[in-house]
């Protein structure tokens, strides 16, 4: 495992620093703030008939945290299964830690106020329910996520019945 | 006054109401004991003299009025009844109440006990008018002593003595001398000395104001007094500082109050600890928690450590590399220690609970405790509390009848409640009997169908004793009618659900008018559990090994495979036990073959195989939580990591068990009682293994645990080969080396460890390969020449040799069993004689050694006729006998005896491998005692107390020869 992204603590400005990911085609961001490290390359256990956004379980330094497959949540069809892909340790308000499995990763950047913009109904419904507003850049819609709605949709008694378990064998 | 004064009032006074509880009650049964009441006014007394003396004001008004009330009832002698003992019961819980404040806060808790000290109060009076009349008069000798110091109230003779030997005859004097010269003196404890000042300043206060009621006592000397001037002065000083006494009036408080926050100022400056009682600290039991979760990781840590050190082959580093790993499990273990309490801290509060349950409804109930002194993990005695209380109600409500119902059927009118906890092999087990009316299972049965839990066909065909497991389902209650103490349905699916939530499980057997028992098996400890490591589709899952009861190898020709209604089962000793193939619950794949290992699995009401493919073994692992996700999938009891840094998902076979269909397994029972059972006579556990290519049997009986190590832990010791084994170095013996095979095992390699133990001693056998662990009936069809073998057996198919344990035990030490016969003068003693009846080979040979070496005479017979034969020319000491034999069984036997009057008064003991509650209770009694075959432990210690018990009135003995030719011939 490489932490890839080490985040460094700016208090003044960490209110406005965001990670940015991409998950598909789709570029997210998230907050700083949020995000504990970046890791790469885990060994993950399965859990059978666990919720679909559940990849499984893994040891973050004696930690358990469940990894959650943000592909899995949007509706994106599953990852090639030599594909590489990055996993954000994010903090939730409830106090437990995930880590949410992405295509990549891109740079933290200071979030530029004059850019916001509040969720425009175009965005895909999925995106809707978990964005907080998004970021036009020049080339690209960067979706600002809230973590705890993201967590939310993933949770088995509010996301409706458990589908199929992730198999990843 | 100062901290140290403060502590040691608290720790003297939460040692003295320790017992005062127990001690009222006692008093309620035995109203005229005059001791016991003295006792309990000393302790009120002590209290409240020391709490004057500390200017706790509270304290010593409740404290006050309890003494009152307590001095009245001794000095009128009056009878107390039971509205008396639950004020003064009242009152110590005042008094408790205000201690814990006082001792957590560090300041006297702001408690009003105005209304307790008023009931106190008028009992106070209705003593007093009762008695009236017939004024006690105390002795007339003790009168003139008494006389100077009568004031100081109940203190010990020797106090009083040594007082006045020290001329201490005032309470000026007291006050005068100090704490220190009075706290010197031999006969006075700290607290005494607390307590004489504290009354005797209380005394001046009161002759201040009233002179003319205490005689002014003759000033004799003060001599003695002079020495430690300097500090007498200064604890007049403080003495004054002191409140005086509390008429209740609002006047005084101000001066409380500044001493309560003198109180606050000295702790606050000294230290900054609050008082405590002494010996030990408190620790935030979350502190205590995340030190155990380091220490779990440390212990991770360390694994993958003892790997990489084990490759590098720097010998160096794996001698550090050992070292840490012995810290690392003491630390473990000590640290798993400062996290148990005795089972006593939530059973102590459980007499009161019956007390006041029996007041309440009238019945005559007294409480039975046995290993109180069990520890168990805290946060897991916690849990149980409630449980716990709510068991103990529902006994109190529902189990024990009312006195004359209980009369009628001839049980005695008061019931019995017994509560005990042992320790079972990483497990404590509690049960708790009463010698109730038992619970009617029809009725249950008949309820669950009406609630719909039940339906008409399963009730036909559910088993008695998994219908009293619906006891615990939710809305289920059997209670006539509701009362206001339990019985309205909910309960006990709250208390299986709370003893589950710790890890533990519970059933209930009950027998119609004989009494019901709940058993509760709960693991020592939750931090740390042993699992059996299993594997399935190439995903590990650990299974706790609590809830499993064995192994099968279960290859798919087996003909033991039974598929009923697309389930299948597995014929195991002629039951059927439904099998759950993990691999299709799992939805890892649909086609599943029936092979590979079945893990029996038991959740109390009932039983059930988990087809895996592979099994590990069993590993002691952490137990983690899992996170938000994993809500609705229950059948995950958390995970783990293990060894190789790699997260494991736990079971929860409760929850496992719900991934199974019922109805099937329903269906299931009904082909269950077609098929024929085979005897169940004398199935023991019975540990199979190979060496060399040959199987040898070997029964569980001595094995404490079976272990698989490197090679290399077995050390060399002079001529010896030894392993460490917990903290202890034990012997190991190779099985190669007893049978001649020659092996070369490699230094890495792993061998398995038989470690043989009686208690006592232990022993590892080391041998080549561990096959399986089997309960089956040991017969054994050849003797054999070796002493080693007891003979062959044929276990699945194969010629299998049995091994004589205790040939094997004494090629390492002759004198295993021979600890009991120390003293010279046994020698002299012409040993008792125990006739032993027993058809079976196996155990005769397994028994007869234990009595020899318990210094025993034993005579044989195979079965009860024999006996018999034996029994009319000859008189043994003790009879012990098998239940199940064949002409003539256990329970012939015994009626028998008890009708031949010569032998009338002949303790039998009955020896049996049937799960003792298994066995009717009206059958029991009819033996002295009931024992346990595979148990050395009890039987040792249960034939040296008949023994003891017998042996005051020796029978005159007829000498005979050992009849025990026949103990190596086939059975």
């Amino acid at each position: 495992m490489n932490a890839l992204v080490h985040v460094k603590n700016k208090p003044s400005r960490s209110d406005l620093e965001l990670l940015t990911c991409r998950v598909g085609e789709q570029w997210i961001g998230l907050h700083v703030k949020q995000v504990r490290e970046v890791v790469t390359g885990h060994v993950r256990t399965v859990m059978p008939l666990a919720p679909s956004s559940v990849m499984g379980l893994i040891n973050l330094r004696g930690r358990v945290l469940t990894e959650l497959d943000v592909r899995k949540v949007v509706g994106l069809p599953a990852r090639e299964p030599d594909a590489s892909f990055h996993v954000a340790i994010i903090e939730s308000s409830s106090g437990e830690d995930f880590g949410l499995a992405v295509d990549d990763v891109g740079e933290v950047m200071l979030m530029d106020r004059d850019y916001y913009e509040s969720t425009p109904s175009s965005l895909d419904p999925v995106w809707r329910q978990v964005s907080e507003g998004v970021l036009k850049q020049d080339n690209r819609v960067l979706v600002l996520m809230n973590v705890d709605r993201f967590i939310a949709l993933t949770i088995p008694s509010l996301e409706g019945n458990v589908q199929n378990p992730a198999a990843v064998h | 006054m100062d901290e140290e004064l403060l502590n040691e009032f608290l720790t003297e006074s939460n040692e003295n109401l320790a017992s005062i509880e127990q001690q009222l009650m006692d008093l309620e049964e035995n109203p005229a004991d005059m001791d016991l009441l003295d006792s309990i006014f000393r302790v009120v007394h002590t209290v409240k003299g020391s709490c004057g003396f500390l200017g706790l004001v509270g304290l010593q008004k409740t404290a006050h009025a309890g003494e009152n009330l307590l001095g009245k009832i001794r000095s009128s002698k009056f009878l107390v009844d039971d509205k008396i003992v639950s004020l003064l019961l009242e009152c110590t819980d005042g008094i408790k109440a205000l201690l814990e404040g006082l001792e957590s806060e560090g300041v006297e808790p702001d408690l009003d006990h105005s209304d307790l000290i008023e009931q106190l109060y008028l009992a106070e009076r209705m003593v007093e008018e009762s008695s009236n009349g017939s004024k006690a008069k105390s002795l007339e000798s003790v009168e003139e002593v008494e006389q100077n110091l009568d004031w100081l109230g109940d203190v010990d003779e020797s106090v009083l003595t040594a007082l006045k030997d020290a001329g201490l005859l005032t309470a000026e004097q007291m006050i005068r001398a100090g704490f220190a010269t009075l706290r010197n003196m031999d006969a006075l404890s700290p607290a005494d000395a607390l307590k004489v000042l504290g009354v005797a300043k209380q005394h001046l206060k009161r002759q201040a104001s009233s002179p003319d009621v205490e005689h002014q006592p003759q000033d004799k000397t003060e001599a003695e007094v002079t020495e430690p001037q300097a500090k007498k002065e200064d604890n007049v000083e403080k003495a004054k500082a002191t409140p005086p006494e509390i008429p209740a009036t609002p006047a005084p408080i101000p001066p409380a109050k500044k001493a309560t926050a003198a109180v606050k100022k000295v702790v606050k400056s000294d230290h900054k600890q609050r008082p405590k009682s002494a010996g030990s600290i408190r620790v935030d039991i979350e502190l205590l928690d995340s030190l155990m979760n380091q220490v779990g990781e440390l212990v991770l840590t360390r694994n993958r450590l003892m790997q990489m050190m084990a490759s590098s082959g720097n010998m160096t580093y794996v001698r550090v590399s050992r070292d840490v790993d012995h810290i690392t499990e003491q630390l473990q273990a000590q640290l798993l220690r400062t996290r148990m309490q005795p089972i006593q801290s939530v059973w102590s509060n459980i007499p009161r609970i019956v007390r006041d349950m029996g007041k309440q409804l009238n019945k005559k109930i007294t409480v039975v405790m046995e290993g109180e002194e069990t520890e168990l993990d805290r946060t897991i005695l916690n849990a149980l509390k409630d449980p716990l209380t709510h068991i103990i109600r529902n006994s109190c409500d529902h189990g024990i009848e009312m006195p004359d119902e209980r009369r009628n059927v001839g049980k005695p009118a008061e019931g019995t409640l017994k509560l005990s906890a042992a320790q079972e092999s990483g497990f404590i087990v509690i049960l708790i009997e009463d010698d109730g009316a038992g619970i009617d299972a029809a009725r249950v049965k008949t309820k669950a169908v009406t609630m719909g839990v039940l339906t008409e066909e399963q009730a036909a065909i559910i088993s008695d004793k998994a219908v009293l497991q619906l006891i615990f389902h939710a809305g289920l209650s059997t209670a006539q009618t509701v009362s206001n103490l339990s019985g309205r349905g909910v309960g006990m699916d709250v208390v299986r659900t709370e003893i589950e939530k710790v890890g533990g499980s519970v059933d209930i057997s009950s027998e119609r008018g004989q009494g019901t028992t709940l058993r509760i098996r709960i693991p020592l400890t939750l931090a740390i559990i042993s699992a059996m490591i299993i594997g399935c589709e190439g995903h590990r899952f650990a299974i706790p090994q609590m809830s499993v009861r064995e192994l099968l190898n279960a290859p798919r020709d087996s003909s033991e495979w039974r598929l009923i209604g697309g389930q299948p089962f597995y014929r195991l000793r002629g039951k059927l036990l439904p099998v759950m193939r993990l691999k299709e619950v799992l939805e890892f794949t649909k086609d599943v073959i029936n092979e590979g290992s079945i893990v029996v699995v038991d959740i109390g009401d009932r039983t059930y195989g988990v087809l895996v493919d592979e099994i590990f073994g069993a590993e002691e692992i952490v137990v983690k939580p899992l996170g938000v996700h994993f809500q609705q999938t229950r059948f995950y009891g958390g995970c783990s990591i293990l060894g190789d840094g790699v997260v494991i998902p736990i079971f929860d076979c409760n929850e496992l068990a719900s991934l199974m269909k019922l109805s099937q397994e329903a269906e299931a029972l009904q082909h269950l009682e077609e098929e024929e059972e085979i005897s169940m006579h004398e199935l023991q556990h019975t540990l199979v293994f190979a060496e060399g290519g040959q199987r040898f049997a070997i029964p569980m009986a001595l094995i404490e645990r079976l272990e698989c190590f490197p090679e290399k832990n077995i050390e060399q010791a002079g001529s010896s080969e030894v392993l460490q084994y917990r903290d202890d170095v034990i012997a190991v013996l190779r099985w190669s080396s007893l049978i001649d095979v020659h092996r070369d095992i490699e230094a890495d390699e792993s061998v398995y460890g038989l470690i043989l133990s009686d208690g006592y001693k232990y022993l590892c056998l080391q041998v080549e390969e561990v096959i399986d662990i089997l309960e089956i009936p040991l017969d054994i069809k050849m003797a054999s020449d070796n002493p080693l073998f007891l003979g062959t057996s044929v276990i699945e198919g194969i010629a299998t040799e049995v091994v004589d344990v205790f040939e094997v035990v004494k090629k390492v030490d002759a004198d295993w069993f021979s600890r009991n016969k120390s003293t010279a003068s046994q020698e002299e003693e012409i040993s008792p004689t125990i006739l032993f009846v027993e058809d079976a080979t196996f155990f005769r040979n397994l028994v007869i050694p234990v009595l020899d070496a318990l210094g025993y005479e034993s005579w044989v017979a195979k079965d009860g006729l024999e006996a018999c034969s034996i029994l009319e020319n000859k008189t043994p000491d003790l009879i012990l006998t098998d239940l199940e034999m064949p002409n003539m069984d256990g329970y012939a036997l015994v009626d028998w005896v008890k009708g031949r009057p010569e032998l009338s008064d002949m303790p039998v003991v009955a020896l049996t491998a049937t799960p003792i509650d298994e066995i009717p209770l009206e059958r029991q009694r009819k033996f002295r005692d009931v024992m346990i075959k595979f148990d050395r432990q009890t039987l040792n210690e249960g034939l040296e107390r008949i023994m003891g018990e017998i042996k005051k009135n020796a029978p005159v003995r007829v000498e005979g020869e050992v009849i025990s030719s026949a103990v190596t011939e086939g059975a």
